[in-house]
Formats: C-alpha cells, sequence, structure tokens
C-alpha cells in the first residue's frame, strides 16, 4: 500500500505514523461491525431497555383486570406484537434514514466504500441487540399476566405450544425490524420509510382482505404481516385471528420460511440499490 | 496523485461534468475553482466514489476509491457540510469511522486536540457551530493520516483565525509530501493557498496552471478568475 506513505524524506504529519504494511490497516467486516455498534444512541439503548419494563408492566395491568375471564395466550402475545412490531421497525429503520438525512451516510461510505458491509452489520447488530429485549419482554408480559389471572385460568409456560409461540413472537418481531431496515435503505427518508412500513404493516392486510375476492385468500397467509404472525400463532389454543378474517394462517414453521424469503427478499433488493446509488 | 480523466457525469440530458481531465501532483496544495454549478463538488463526490461516472475514470494513487483497501489511511474528505446527528458526539462520530479501520483511540483523540475541539468533545454536534462542524469534518480528514486530501469549501463558517490555521495546515501537509486539493469560491484565500489551480465552468476545464502563470498579465487573481470564468457563469446574479 504505497499509496498511504508519506515520501520518507519529508518525514510525516501530526503524530506518529499509523501506516504499516499489511491486511490489518484496512477495513474489514468485524470492523464495520464495531463501528455500528458505536452508532447505537442512547435513545436506540433507553428504548431496548424500557420496552420489555414497560409492557410486562402493562400486561400485569390488563391481567389483572381480565383475572376472572377466561383467555387465550397467544393473544396477550398477539396484542403486543404490533407494539413491538412499531419499536422494532422504527429503530431498524432509523439505522438507515438517520445517516441519510443527516448526510452521515457519506462519511460512512467514504469509510466504506463497498458500501454493503454497512448494511450487513447494521442488520446484526439490530438482531444482536433487539432480540434479548423481545424474548425478555414477550415472556416478561407473559408471566406478569399469568401471575394475576386467578389460579384456574392460568396457563403456564409449560403448556404446549407456550414456549414455542413465545420464541416465534420474538423472532417474527425481530424479522419486521429487518424489513424494516431494508425499507429505510430503500426509501432513504424517516417520514417515507415509516409510512411504508406502517401501510405494509397495519392497513395492507385489512385491504386486502377487503379488496380481494374469496378465491384469492389462500394467498393472504403469504403476505409479511400474516406470515409474521403466523409465527407465534398457538396451534393448540385458538387461532390468531386478524380483524374478521377467516382463519387463514399457516403453520408456524412454515409462517417462519415465508418470512425469512421477505426479509431476504427486501434486503437484496435495498442491498442492489444501495450499491448502486449515488449519495 | 489524483488522477481525473475524460471525466463526465450526467444527469438526465444535464451534463454536469463534461470531459474533464486533470492530474492533482503532491507535495502542492491544488486549488479548485469555479462558479456555482461548475461540476466541483460533483467531481470530488465521484472521486470518493458516492457518485457514479457516466463515463471516464478518477483515481487515486493509480486505483478507483471504491478499490481502496484502506480508503481513510489514503485519502482524507471532507465534504460540503460535515453532517451532525442528533445524540451524536464528536467523540463517537470520530470512533465510528476511526474502527472501521482499527485506528487507535489516541488518534482520535489527537485530531480532535489538532483542531481545537478537546474541550467540546463530549458535546452533541447537533449543538455545534458551523465553524466547529468544519473543525469536526477536518478532524475526519486528519484522522487516517492520508497521503491524499480532497477538501470542498473547508473554509466555509471559518472565523479568521480558523482560516488563518487551515491555511497552514493545508500548506504543511503539502510540504510533506501529500497531496491536497481543495474547493474554494473565496478568491483571495486561494490565493494566499494554493500553489496550482485548476479552474472549472460548465463541467469544463478552462485553466490547469501554476499560481503564477495563471496571474501574470492581471493585477490579481480575482481579475484572472472573473475574466476565464466570464463565459461559464451559470447562475449570475444581476447584470453580467
Amino acid at each position: 500500500m504505497s499509496g498511504g506513505t508519506v515520501d520518507p524524506r519529508r518525514g510525516r504529519a501530526l503524530g506518529q505514523s499509523a501506516m504499516s504494511d499489511g491486511e490489518q490497516d484496512g477495513v474489514t467486516f468485524r470492523r464495520v461491525l464495531r463501528s455500528e455498534w458505536t452508532k447505537l444512541s442512547s435513545t436506540n439503548w433507553s428504548v431496548l431497555i424500557a420496552l420489555p419494563v414497560v409492557f410486562s408492566a402493562l400486561s400485569g395491568w390488563i391481567g389483572h383486570t381480565n383475572h376472572d375471564r377466561p383467555t387465550d395466550p397467544t393473544l396477550s402475545v398477539g396484542g403486543g406484537f404490533l407494539l413491538f412490531a412499531m419499536a422494532v421497525g422504527v429503530f431498524g429503520l432509523t439505522m438507515m434514514t438517520g445517516e441519510f438525512q443527516s448526510g452521515v451516510i457519506r462519511a460512512t461510505f467514504t469509510a466504506v466504500p463497498r458500501r454493503l458491509p454497512v448494511l450487513w452489520a447494521k442488520a446484526v447488530v439490530l438482531v444482536v441487540v433487539a432480540t434479548p429485549s423481545l424474548l425478555v419482554a414477550y415472556f416478561g408480559a407473559f408471566l406478569t399476566y399469568q401471575a394475576f389471572t386467578d389460579s384456574a385460568l392460568r396457563a403456564s409456560l409449560g403448556d404446549p405450544g407456550i414456549t414455542r409461540s413465545l420464541f416465534g413472537a420474538a423472532g417474527a418481531s425481530v424479522a419486521a425490524g429487518l424489513m424494516a431496515l431494508a425499507l429505510g435503505t430503500l426509501l432513504r427518508s424517516t417520514a417515507g420509510a415509516l409510512s411504508a412500513y406502517v401501510l405494509g404493516l397495519v392497513v395492507l392486510p385489512s385491504v386486502l382482505l377487503s379488496a380481494l375476492p374469496t378465491s384469492f385468500h389462500s394467498a393472504l397467509p403469504y403476505f409479511p404481516t400474516l406470515a409474521l404472525q403466523g409465527m407465534f400463532r398457538n396451534a393448540s389454543e385458538a387461532m390468531v385471528q386478524v380483524g374478521d378474517a377467516p382463519d387463514v394462517m399457516l403453520s408456524p414453521g412454515l409462517s417462519a420460511v415465508v418470512v425469512l424469503g421477505w426479509v431476504i427478499l427486501m434486503l437484496t433488493w435495498s442491498a442492489t440499490l444501495l450499491h448502486r446509488r449515488d449519495i | 496523485m489524483i488522477e481525473i480523466e475524460e471525466l463526465t457525469k450526467k444527469y438526465g440530458n444535464a451534463v454536469v461534468v463534461d470531459g474533464l481531465t486533470f492530474t492533482v501532483r503532491p507535495g502542492r496544495v491544488t486549488g479548485f475553482l469555479g462558479p456555482n454549478g461548475a461540476g466541483k463538488s460533483t467531481t470530488m463526490r465521484i472521486l470518493l466514489g458516492l457518485a457514479k461516472a457516466s463515463s471516464g475514470t478518477a483515481k487515486i494513487d493509480g486505483q478507483p476509491y471504491a478499490a481502496l483497501p484502506a480508503p481513510l489511511r489514503q485519502v482524507g474528505a471532507l465534504l460540503e457540510a460535515t453532517p451532525v446527528q442528533r445524540g451524536r458526539t464528536a467523540y463517537r462520530y470520530l470512533l465510528a469511522l476511526a474502527q472501521t479501520h482499527g485506528i487507535a483511540l489516541s488518534r482520535v483523540e489527537e485530531v480532535l486536540d489538532a483542531v481545537g475541539l478537546t474541550s467540546a468533545a463530549g458535546r452533541s454536534t447537533a449543538e455545534y457551530s458551523l465553524g466547529m462542524r468544519q473543525r469536526l469534518g477536518i478532524a475526519a480528514v486528519l484522522l487516517g493520516e492520508p497521503s491524499t486530501l480532497v477538501l470542498d469549501e473547508p473554509t466555509n463558517g471559518l472565523d479568521p483565525a480558523g482560516v488563518h490555521w487551515l491555511r497552514n495546515l493545508l500548506r504543511a501537509q503539502a510540504a510533506e509530501g501529500r497531496t491536497v486539493l481543495v474547493s474554494s469560491h473565496l478568491i483571495s484565500e486561494m490565493a494566499l493557498t494554493a500553489d496550482q489551480l485548476v479552474v472549472v465552468g460548465r463541467g469544463r476545464l478552462l485553466a490547469d496552471l501554476p499560481m503564477a502563470e495563471l496571474t501574470s498579465g492581471h493585477a490579481s487573481l480575482e481579475e484572472a478568475y472573473l475574466q476565464l470564468t466570464g463565459d461559464a457563469v451559470e447562475f449570475s446574479g444581476g447584470l453580467r
């Protein structure tokens, strides 16, 4: 790398030279990962820590209010899902849009001109920080809810499908965050990406449900929202329903595969554009 | 060394950079001048791999920017309006950049000190004045001790002491054998800083001359510049 060396006869500038030959001076994925970790703000951390606490407390309160009614434990998980999908979604999409809107992305891409490692590093950081937070939140919410329920009606983690449903919900929320990261990369503005995210997640399913003829309803569970919700449906309990939707969901395993497909598709699409576009 | 060859950038039908060819050599400060809309910033963005050329090439030490294995150690870049993000301190801004190249923490502190931001390093950059943001941008330029420096309007927002400091810094960097390309609208400042001048207008090269040659026969660099670019002014205020 002769390019980094200043003519030795002229001496060196500020401080000692950090330049020595070899790969250890260049950009590596691990280094980009560390850099992305540094970029997590104190706001990011407060949200990640506050969410499980707030949601568990809220869930306990709801459990207390409904203590004498038999409840479907999957519903209490499903109720939290949209909340978490929103929180993780905003987290995921602002990881990218925050840099685009402030212009920091130019500094980022002059440091990492290959660009794509930045997207992958953000995805890894998102998964690594959101997963524990979401697991604590879903398990905490379930346990506090059940703690206030009358003992005769109480569900426990040992009941069939409960644990899998909670893991499924956490996984679905993380997947939603990755889709949001892809949207943020595609649209580059927070307002645009957030609108698209909310439309896709909340509005689109009910619109499709009313707009599509009944014969097309079998395609619905392959749309992201229903596939995400399918990941935490509890096969042994009543089905999770979206509005007045009939039970159209796929099995949790198949839903997870469909969701994975969407995540890969969206990230690949956004990576292609990120690589090609002028900044 | 920076080599721009037959560089062209089109946005739709608009040709922003039009067959531009010039070389920036090490050991001196090269000023990059031209009216608004002349294509200076676009050229710099292509040079730094942020925009793609429609045709032609822009190379640093013989390679396109995107092919550099350790870009921050080879090129220090300052683009217009150093970005700030709410809640991000100057220290963490530089740290995140340094970490991509495994640059030591001590170097982050060193460059903060060099630009006079040590006492403000822990503050959110969103509270920074334009001049402080510019200093932060210059700290980022120095971070990897690069052999090539590319600066777009670095004097923007700097106070007179800051302008003086920057001039000495750039001249010292060039004297140490580095390649320095700096764009500016401030002709009188350029007259004090640059050894070589590259003048563009409407995306085309108008002159690539040593300072003395460009100004010979004119009362000042400003006069030489205005005469040279008179026909290439895209956005002129009032009477021409």
